[in-house]
């Protein structure tokens, strides 16, 4: 890992190099590019004005996803194709279908925020989901509008029925592939010894997955990454693979690949999914990333404390295994040491008789932090609680379970009786805060409800019934 | 009458913007400019001690750091232009500037300027604050009185005195504020997002003792104003320009999304308290409305929040007063429907309370006190389609069906509630010049110096000149946002659409009539001869008769280099009437009762609102102000440390503007008047009135769903969930 490796790209079919790997892909496409169709405007990955489709190769077939081009580093797009709103004009800079249709329904009105928009709809005319209102609204959630209302932009996406993916030619990359980056401040090494070795020479380098956090420093405060490391290049942590009792996810594998998988295995836990962040966060974000920065709001951590689930640890002394109750050490603290890479998070499946259930409360139905999230899961043998794991997010400084409530759910019926007197412990187990986004008092209120809509309702989907 | 949305011209620029065609002030490159950044303090009232910007300047590519210290001085009162001394007023408040050759570099020089702080007493929050009184409430009187209403209170069969309080809100376009200056001498060019090209290029001239005419300001695309990019922008326009003179190379300052927190103004939170007075039968005999709001410790600004309650209903006895206390906090500045927003949040969920003290339809009360003139100015009305939007609005919404009692109506663990409420806003005018002009090559040019900040002003301009003239909307071109064009009117207030609409129907006419003379008069012509007033022009060929020509093959021959006529229109001094647009909101919620989520599920609106040059158009404005409506009601808070000064949360994850999914279905109706009074050509003005009501509305139908009232904005889960 010695000669230095350009990161190489095509932007609009057409082939780019850099070796700026920590610049924003929106300061390569505004400044050094001048493509000014694509829009700042917040620099967090907030408001999607930013969103570009960026288009990788998996397992031959051309896969184009919706990303906030402001919190996504250069390295990062090394061997894929991007594209902006100015590449998706036909010979004679002829209005692709999307841009025609958002015209004609008065999609746009200050325009400010309508190229990003037109991505998110691109990505998602290409992706071949079904067009309901409710796949419109999870398409279009990470892009906020100040004019319109919305209701312009979602019939543009219910106009796109029946999708052509006349963009998905054959070889959108002609030919190029990832090239194992090895430039000043960014490597991407290729396989596990590597990333290990990596690791354990240069500790003070940062890992980066999808960086939907660590992007925040390049993008707001223009503050550059010194030493980073790619870890999503390993094939190792890209993998998902399921036996009869768990699911096993790589580290960089993103949300939104995770999503079907645990959407299939755990119900109400696609639906959670899909309220956690974006489309273009859940595009680049990983679970093994949300763990690395543990972030104490992070809406995973709840699932995972439920689920039980146990993180793989590697460095090159070799793998351990870390219980999820075990890993959060403190505020923004793990039990990662300074050479440990995570490789794969195991969840264990459901099994016959288990009741489980996400939820999520918050102000704003997308993209919005919660005042409350929990998971629960009950294992049920022959009538009687025989396991329970009650976990919260928002309810106290870090994600955590609720044990004395779970031990007034255990050895007996899973009833009315058996919640009261799990919701009357709860005080014991939480101490959540007043703060600006809700009062102590009521997510205390919360908590319990959500509780005994697990009794009620048992493992509906959740939040949608919430829907219009 | 039925207005058709589908006959109505697409919105002339669209097809630019969704090809990311259209270039923002941010992307117009200016030779050897120079990027800034700024230093902003924490605190929110102290003095600038020493400034080290030692090691920022040692950063590559930073330029120079300017504080107070090098900056030229600049006499306005009233505003708070930065870096003009070491006083701080707000947490923000920039304190110093660093340009660099990229925006990057400056951004990271920012964060290496070291600045020391005297820090001093604040006054943080308003209720610390003295109260006094405004010169004016936004446009209006601070205070009003007809009738007795202390005495009618007290003599009232029913009465009711409740307190109601809205947040602080931030405009937040999507496009940051944005401006490059650049000197050239004693001449000027401005780059800026400015909803007010004239206004700005006359208070830019003053600042700088410059003539007007040796100022240039553009602005041909604003990503959203809503207020902030008007008067609130203007002080650190100044600060980018005067940085500019000193540094001597062309400078560009874009705010970032935090800054625009602090530097972009605000919509002031209010404490209202409304009395209302009845007789039993749901006649009003008295208003009390009396609000507090805060302002900056520099600068007065009250919205005026008292409007609606002066004219919407009827009533003999009405006292309003307004008071404004400072507090160390950024200067507030009008918002999207400023004080008729919040204003009627209080009276509308006042009403809503009497309704329930009298059982009595909540709609019932309202039609039983609709204002025969405005009481308030004692001047009949220009038109008054309130009865009809209730009819309309009521009728399409299934409001008949709505049962009295609160808490009827359930879906599962959801409870539904719906509720209403009336609005209204000024026809508000201003002096507007306009050119039309027509090239030899028949297309038509419309020149008016104002601003497009998507609300569609390019469009009715375009629209407008194509009607007057008989030429096809895709035959006219259109230029505005520069102040070398006819003086346009300012973007705001719902107003500039009143104001240019007589200018350029003028203008248009004026043209169309040199065109007809012109063909009368020219032997070439098939129309030799004929009089011009048995001329008509349709799809750009002038007919009489058997007998055509096409204007522009006319205008080729006779006028080679094109003909324009220029025109101008100004409101009437002493008009003998009163204008306003008027709207009635029905608001359906989903109250989820284990969590207290709420959902807007259906809003249905009805407007009167004077003459609709676009119905397409004009929806999405009212829709766009209605989704204002929404936020306030249940998102929009900008949230200040009690004890810090400083704003909680200083990005979009953490103000709250709603989303795909909170968005209800809507169901717009335009109630068409026809306003022969009216010197705006009939036009009244749309964008504001969208989210006048709104608020109320839905908190009148959560209050239907729940028993709850909630007189705080936002409506919080919290406040729904909370033991009784």
């Amino acid at each position: 890992m010695t000669a230095e490796h350009r990161i190489r790209f095509l932007l609009n079919g057409q082939s780019r190099e850099t070796a700026a790997a920590s610049t924003t892909l929106l300061d390569f496409i505004r400044e050094t590019e001048r493509l000014t169709g694509t829009k700042e405007g917040c620099a967090e990955g907030d408001c999607g004005a930013c969103t570009v489709v960026v288009t990788r190769v998996v397992n031959g077939e051309p896969v184009l996803e919706a990303v906030n081009a402001c919190i996504t580093l250069m390295g990062q797009v090394d061997g894929r194709a991007v594209t902006t709103v100015e590449g998706l004009l036909g010979p004679g800079r002829a209005a692709h279908p999307v841009q025609r249709l958002l015209a004609e329904t008065d999609g746009t009105q200050c325009g400010f925020c309508t190229p990003g928009f037109v991505m998110s709809l691109h990505a998602f005319a290409q992706s071949g989901e079904a067009v309901t209102v409710e796949n419109v609204h999870e398409a279009l959630a990470g892009n906020l509008c100040r004019c319109t209302g919305y209701r312009p932009i979602v019939d543009t996406a219910l106009g796109l029925a029946g999708p052509a993916r006349e963009d998905a030619t054959a070889s959108p990359l002609g030919g190029l592939a990832d090239s194992d980056v090895n430039v000043p401040g960014w490597h991407a090494p290729r396989t596990l010894a590597d990333l290990l070795q990596l690791r354990a020479e240069r500790p003070a380098a940062v890992l980066v997955a999808g960086a939907t956090d660590l992007g925040l420093g390049p993008s707001r405060d223009r503050a550059p990454i010194v030493d980073a490391i790619d870890v999503t290049r390993v094939p190792e942590l890209n993998d998902i693979t399921e036996t009869s009792t768990a699911i096993e996810i790589g580290a960089a594998v993103t949300y939104a690949r995770a999503l079907p998988h645990l959407d299939r295995l755990y119900p109400t836990l696609g639906t959670y999914l899909r309220r956690l962040g974006s489309r273009q966060i859940r595009n680049s974000g990983t679970i093994g990333g949300n763990l690395g920065t543990a972030s104490p709001i992070g809406d995973s951590a709840p699932f995972l404390l439920a689920l039980d689930a146990e993180i793989e640890l590697a460095s090159r002394a070799g793998s351990r295994h870390v219980a999820i109750a075990d890993f959060f050490t403190g505020y923004r603290k793990t039990a990662l040491k300074p050479d440990d890479v995570i490789t794969t998070i195991r969840l264990p499946k459901l099994v016959d008789g288990d009741l489980f259930r996400c939820d999520k409360v918050s102000k704003r139905y997308d993209q919005d932090i919660s005042n409350v999230a929990g998971t629960f899961r009950l294992r049920i043998e022959d009538g009687r609680v025989v396991e329970a794991r009650l976990a919260y997010g928002g309810m106290a400084a870090t994600p955590k379970r609720a044990m004395a409530a779970e031990a007034c759910l255990v050895g007996g019926p899973f009833d009315a009786a058996a919640v009261d007197a799990a919701v009357a412990a709860l005080p014991g187990d939480l101490a959540p805060i007043d703060d600006m986004r809700s009062t102590a008092a009521y997510r205390m209120a919360v908590a319990g409800n959500l509780l005994r809509r697990f009794l009620i309702a048992g493992p509906a989907p959740a939040g949608l019934e919430a829907m219009p | 009458m039925m207005l058709r949305e589908d006959r109505s011209p697409r919105r002339y620029e669209a097809a630019l913007k969704v090809r990311g065609a259209a270039r923002f002030t941010a992307e117009i490159p200016v030779a050897s400019m120079l990027h800034a950044a700024l230093v902003l303090s924490p605190l929110p009232s102290g003095r600038v001690g020493r400034i080290d910007a030692g090691e920022a300047l040692a950063l590559p590519g930073i330029v120079r750091v300017l504080t107070h210290a090098e900056m030229p001085r600049i006499d306005r009162p009233g505003v708070l232009i930065p870096l003009q001394g070491p006083d701080v007023h707000h947490a923000g408040q920039p304190v110093a500037l660093v340009a660099a050759t990229t925006p990057a570099a400056a951004r990271r020089g920012a964060a290496s300027v070291e600045v020391a702080y005297e820090r001093r007493p604040a006054i943080l929050n308003l209720a610390d604050g003295e109260p006094f009184a405004p010169k004016t409430a936004g446009r209006t009187a601070t205070d009003s009185r007809r009738g007795d209403p202390e005495t009618a209170l007290r003599q009232a069969e029913v009465a009711i005195g409740r307190r109601y309080t809205t947040a602080t809100n931030n405009h937040h376009p999507m496009e940051p504020q944005c401006v490059t200056a650049q000197w050239d001498g004693e001449r000027l060019t401005v780059l800026t997002t400015t909803q007010a090209v004239f206004a700005h290029r006359l208070a830019i001239a003053e600042c700088f003792g410059l003539r007007p005419e040796d100022v240039r300001i553009v602005s041909h695309y604003l990503g959203g104003g809503f207020g902030a990019k008007g008067g609130a922008w203007f002080p650190h326009l100044v600060m980018a320009i005067a940085a500019a003179r000193v540094l001597g190379r062309p400078l560009r300052l874009e705010l970032t999304r935090e800054q625009m927190f602090t530097l972009t103004g605000r919509r002031q939170e209010t404490v209202q308290d409304l009395k209302l007075g009845a007789t039993k039968d749901g006649r009003l005999t008295a208003i009390v409305h009396e609000s507090l709001a805060p302002t900056s410790m520099f600068g007065e600004y009250a919205d005026a929040l008292a409007t609606v309650t002066r004219v919407l209903h009827a009533c003999p006895n009405v006292a309003t007063r307004q008071r404004l206390a400072r507090v160390n906090a950024p200067q507030p500045n009008p918002a999207r429907a400023p004080g008729e927003g919040p204003g009627s949040f209080a009276l509308e969920s006042a009403l809503d309370e009497l309704a329930y003290e009298l059982d009595l339809d909540p709609l019932e009360l309202r039609l039983r006190n609709i204002a025969a003139h405005d009481q308030h100015v004692d001047l009949p009305w220009s038109s008054n389609g309130l009865r009809e939007c209730y009819r309309a609005g009521a009728a399409s919404f299934g409001w008949a069906r709505r049962p009295m009692r609160p808490g009827s109506l359930r879906e599962g663990h959801q409870a539904i509630g719906i509720g209403m409420a009336a609005a209204c806003y000024p026809a508000y005018r201003m002096a507007s010049e306009a050119a039309v002009g027509i090239g030899a090559d028949g297309r038509v040019k419309v020149r008016c110096g104002t601003q497009d900040m998507g609300s569609g002003t390019y469009t009715v301009l375009a629209q407008l000149a194509a009607e007057a003239l008989g030429m096809s909307y895709a035959e006219v071109d259109v230029e505005l946002g520069d102040s070398l064009l006819p003086e346009g009117p300012y973007s705001g207030g719902s107003m500039a659409t009143a104001s240019f609409t007589p200018a350029v129907e003028t203008a248009a006419r004026d043209l169309r009539g040199r065109l007809l003379a012109l063909a009368s008069a020219d032997a070439a012509s098939p129309l030799a001869g004929i009089a011009p007033e048995r001329m008509s022009i349709a799809d750009g060929m002038i007919r009489s008769g058997n007998r055509s020509e096409p204007v522009s093959e006319l205008v080729a021959r006779r006028a080679p280099q094109g003909l324009e006529a220029r025109a101008g229109a100004a409101p009437e001094a002493r008009p003998d009437f009163s204008a306003f647009g008027f709207g009635a909101v029905f608001a359906e919620v989903r109250v989820d009762s284990d969590l207290g989520e709420v959902r807007v599920s259906r809003l249905t609106a009805a407007y009167a609102a004077g003459r609709i040059l676009n119905p397409l158009l004009a929806r999405s404005q009212f829709v766009g102000g209605l989704i204002w409506g929404v936020g306030m009601a249940l998102h929009e808070a900008t949230v200040m440390d009690p004890h810090l000064g400083r704003v909680v949360g200083t990005s979009l994850a953490d103000y709250l503007i709603p989303v795909h999914a909170d968005m209800p279905a809507f169901d717009i109706h335009m109630v068409e008047e026809d306003e022969p009074r009216l010197g705006s050509g009939g036009v009244k003005g749309i964008g504001m009135l969208g989210t006048v009501g709104t608020a109320a509305a839905i908190a009148n139908a959560v209050f239907h769903a729940t028993g709850r009232r909630v007189r705080d904005l936002p409506i919080r889960v919290e406040h729904l969930l909370r033991p009784d």
